[in-house]
C-alpha cells in the first residue's frame, strides 16, 4: 500500500529531516510512527500526503509514484488519504456537518449521498447530535472526532494521523485511539505518528521508531 | 454543476462577511463605470447625429446648358454601375424649375427669371460605408471627367471635419475604455486579494483536504462577477439619474449644433452590455488576482530544493 525507497529530504542544506529512508506499509496495517521532536515523523506523514516533496527517492502509493507526481494531480491523491491534523483543521465559520461535508463537495458527491454518507460517519465518531453546531462550541475531543469524521467520509484507503491526541488529554486521547482501531477495523490501513507513550501503549500494533530522521527499530514494541 | 449551489453560496457568503469592504468597493466600481456610462451616453448621441447627417451626404453633378440625352444615358449608366452609390435621382431642368416655383410662392418672381436658368443635374447618394473624403474625392474626381458636367458641389470640408471627429471620438473612447476596465479589474482583483486573505486559512484546509486550484477559484471569481454586475446595474441606474435630470440643460445647449431634436438615453441592449461588461471585468480580475495568489501559495514552491 505504502512503500517509500531511499527517500531524503531537507528542510535546510544542513537539517536532514529524513536520511536514506526505506518503508514498506502493507494494506490494512496499523502503524505507529514515533520519535522525538524533529525526528521526522510530521514529515514522513506530510510527504505522503504530497504536503511537501521528497528531495531524493521515491514513494509509491497503492502503485502510484506520488514524488513524482504532477502538482495538479496532489488534489486528487489527497481525496483517495484520510488525514487527521493534530490542531483539527476545522474551518470555524461551517458547522460540524458542513466540515465533514466539505471533502464530499469538493468531489462532486450528489447531495443526497453526501447527507446519508456525513450522517453515516458522524454517527460512527459519535458526534451526530452536534451536527448543526460550529467547532467553537465543541470540546478538543469532539473537534478532533469531527476532524476524524471528515478524513474518513470519502471512505479512504488510507488513514493518516499526525499526533491526533497532541492536543487532548488522556481520557479524551483514548477515546480516539479506540476510535481510531475502529477504523481500523474497517480494513483501512491506518498510520499514526506520535511521541505519546500512552497511545501506543495501549494498542500493540507495528511501531516504526525514528531518530534524526532515520528509521531505528521497526516491529512491535516491547 | 452538482457543486455550482456550493460555489455561489460561498460567493455570497464571501459578500456577507466583508460587507463594509464591498460596500465601498461597490460604490467605486459604480462610478467607474458610470464614467464610462457618461461617455457611451455622449458617444451614442453623437454617433446618432453623425448618422443622420450621413444619410443625408449627397453631392450634385451640375449638367452643361444643352447637353443631349445620349450624355446624361452615360452618366446615368456610371452611376448605377458604381457600387459606391446607394442611390441617385436624375432633376431636368423643368424639374429643377417646377421644384424652385414650388418654394416659392411668389408666382412673379419665377416669371421675372425670363426662362429657365436652373441646369439639369444628378442627385447622388453615397453609401455610408464610402463615406470618407479620400472615396468620396475619387467618385467625385471620376465624374469630373465626362464631358458635360459643369461642377459637382458637396460640402467635403464639412464632412470631412465631421468624419474625423468621429474618428477622434473612437478613439478617445477605446482609451476611456481601457483607462476605466483596468481601473475596475484592479479595484475588483484588489478587493477580491483581500477576501482571499481574510480566508486564507480555510483555503489551506481545503487545499489540504483535496480541492483543486479551480474549486478554490471559482466562487471568488463568482465574487467578482456578482460585485461587477452589480456595480453595472448601479451605474446604469445612476446614468439614468444624471440623464433624467440633465437632458433638458444639455439639449438647450446642443439644441444650436445642426439638428440635434432630442438628446437620447441608452438603449437596453447597450445597458444590459454596461452590466455583463461589469460582471465579465469583475470575473477577469478576481481570476487574474487568484492565479497570482495561488501561484505564490502553491505547497511545491514551500518545498526548498537541496
Amino acid at each position: 500500500m505504502i512503500q517509500l525507497f531511499h527517500v531524503y529530504k531537507y528542510y535546510r542544506k544542513d537539517f536532514l529531516a529524513l536520511n536514506d529512508l526505506n518503508l514498506k506499509i502493507e494494506k490494512g496495517e496499523f502503524v505507529f510512527v514515533i520519535g522525538s521532536s524533529g525526528a521526522g515523523k510530521s514529515t514522513l506523514l506530510k510527504l505522503l500526503f504530497c504536503q511537501e516533496r521528497a528531495d531524493e527517492g521515491q514513494i509509491l502509493i497503492g502503485g502510484q509514484n506520488v514524488s513524482r507526481i504532477q502538482e495538479a494531480r496532489i488534489p486528487y491523491i489527497r481525496r483517495k488519504i484520510g488525514f487527521v491534523f493534530q490542531d483539527f483543521k476545522l474551518i470555524q465559520r461551517k458547522t460540524v456537518f458542513e466540515n465533514v461535508a466539505l471533502p464530499l463537495v469538493i468531489s462532486g458527491i450528489s447531495r443526497s449521498d453526501i447527507k446519508k454518507r456525513v450522517n453515516e460517519v458522524l454517527k460512527m465518531v459519535r458526534i451526530e447530535h452536534k451536527h448543526d453546531q460550529r467547532p467553537s462550541f465543541l470540546s478538543g475531543g469532539e473537534q478532533q472526532r469531527v476532524a476524524i469524521a471528515r478524513a474518513l467520509v470519502n471512505r479512504p484507503a488510507i488513514l493518516l494521523a499526525d499526533e491526533p491526541t497532541g492536543n487532548l488529554d488522556d481520557e479524551l486521547s483514548l477515546d480516539i485511539v479506540e476510535l481510531l482501531r475502529n477504523i481500523h477495523t474497517t480494513g483501512t490501513t491506518v498510520v499514526v505518528a506520535t511521541h505519546d507513550r500512552h497511545l501506543f501503549s495501549k494498542i500493540l500494533r507495528r511501531t516504526l521508531v525514528l531518530q534524526q530522521g532515520k528509521i531505528v527499530s521497526d516491529g512491535l514494541p516491547e | 454543476m452538482k457543486q455550482s449551489f456550493y460555489h455561489l453560496k460561498s460567493a455570497i457568503e464571501n459578500i456577507k462577511l466583508n460587507q463594509t469592504m464591498v460596500v465601498f468597493s461597490l460604490i467605486s466600481l459604480s462610478l467607474t463605470l458610470m464614467l464610462f456610462g457618461v461617455f457611451l451616453l455622449f458617444y451614442y448621441n453623437v454617433t446618432g447625429f453623425v448618422q443622420s447627417m450621413r444619410e443625408s451626404v449627397q453631392f450634385s453633378i451640375y449638367l452643361k446648358e444643352g447637353v443631349d440625352a445620349p450624355l446624361v444615358e452615360r452618366i446615368d449608366q456610371a452611376l448605377k454601375k458604381d457600387t459606391r452609390i446607394s442611390s441617385f435621382v436624375y432633376i431636368s431642368k423643368d424639374e429643377a424649375l417646377k421644384t424652385f416655383s414650388r418654394s416659392f410662392e411668389d408666382q412673379g418672381l419665377v416669371e421675372r427669371l425670363g426662362g429657365n436658368p436652373f441646369p439639369a443635374s444628378f442627385e447622388v447618394k453615397v453609401k455610408t460605408s464610402h463615406q470618407d473624403s479620400k472615396v468620396l474625392g475619387e467618385i467625385i474626381a471620376q465624374f469630373e471627367g465626362f464631358s458635360g458636367v459643369e461642377e459637382i458641389q458637396y460640402g467635403s470640408e464639412w464632412l470631412k471635419n465631421l468624419l474625423t471627429f468621429l474618428k477622434l471620438l473612437r478613439v478617445v473612447g477605446v482609451g476611456i475604455g481601457v483607462f476605466l476596465a483596468v481601473t475596475v479589474m484592479t479595484n475588483i482583483a484588489n478587493t477580491i486579494r483581500l477576501h482571499f486573505y481574510n480566508r486564507r486559512e480555510e483555503i489551506e484546509i481545503m487545499k489540504l483536504i483535496g480541492a483543486t486550484h479551480r474549486f478554490i477559484k471559482v466562487p471568488f471569481v463568482m465574487e467578482g462577477v456578482l460585485m461587477g454586475g452589480i456595480s453595472g446595474i448601479f451605474s446604469a441606474s445612476l446614468l439614468f439619474v444624471v440623464y433624467f435630470y440633465s437632458k433638458d440643460g444639455l439639449l438647450s445647449i446642443l439644441g444650436g449644433i445642426g439638428s440635434i431634436q432630442a438628446f437620447q438615453f441608452l438603449p437596453v441592449n447597450i445597458l444590459v452590455g454596461l452590466v455583463c461588461v461589469g460582471s465579465l471585468l469583475g470575473g477577469i480580475g478576481s481570476f487574474i488576482s487568484l492565479n497570482h495568489l495561488l501561484r505564490l501559495r502553491n505547497p511545491g514552491h514551500e518545498t526548498k530544493k537541496r
